[in-house]
């Protein structure tokens, strides 16, 4: 397995681990927190709330603004 | 021909099913605004300024809506809230590992495949569009 393929799968496993989470708190709901319960209760916290924000703006920052592989 | 209501409810139930009808229509209309926005924002380069402004805006208004934020109080339960901050910190850390190895094209981090996505404008569209998505998400509670 090449070292980019692996990479990948890490990616994707994370990403199906978390899908199958999803669906599962969904529908065993309201005995396992589904992500928009943890999120809630994330922001909740003052320093937490803006620390969401921060990320959320530099994803958005470094991703549209900062690009560096768009319509080359 | 209609007649009288016979209880105070019937016109509640009445005026509740238009309100819902109107706030139905705006979020669409909201929806339509913010696809459309995402279209024209996705369509600038990156590096220029109409871009900055283009994602700044968003910002901005993300940072009013956490300031008016006021999160619901309601005791949800806590049980696997661990899962999601294990799945958190296990996509920083492969991020993380990746990014701090070379070359790119054998170690993918989540910026270089969002920019193989965003190689065109209809890419570059979905991606914008779930990013304010993902905004409002965290933002509207």
């Amino acid at each position: 397995m090449s070292s980019s393929t692996a990479g990948y799968a890490v990616y994707a496993l994370i990403a199906a681990v978390a899908i199958v989470w999803a669906a599962i708190t969904y529908l065993l709901r309201p005995r396992f927190a589904t992500v928009d319960d943890a999120v809630t209760r994330l922001v909740r916290h003052r320093v937490a709330r803006w620390i969401v924000w921060a990320l959320w703006a530099f994803v958005g920052w470094h991703l549209f603004v900062r690009g560096s592989g768009a319509f080359k | 021909m209609f007649r009288t209501p016979v209880c105070d409810c019937e016109t509640v139930a009445v005026d509740t099913t238009r309100r819902r009808g109107r706030a139905t229509w705006g979020v669409a209309a909201v929806v339509a605004a913010a696809l459309v926005y995402a279209w024209i924002a996705s369509g600038w380069r990156p590096f220029t300024h109409p871009e900055a402004i283009a994602v700044a805006v968003p910002i901005v208004l993300g940072g009013i809506a956490m300031l008016r934020a006021r999160p619901d109080a309601t005791d949800t339960t806590r049980r696997g809230t661990w899962v999601w901050a294990a799945l958190f910190a296990a996509l920083l850390t492969w991020e993380l590992v990746s990014y701090r190895l070379s070359p790119r094209v054998d170690h993918p981090t989540l910026s270089s495949i969002a920019d193989w996505a965003m190689s065109t404008h209809p890419g570059r569209f979905a991606m914008f569009a779930a990013w304010i998505g993902i905004g409002y998400w965290l933002f509207r509670r």
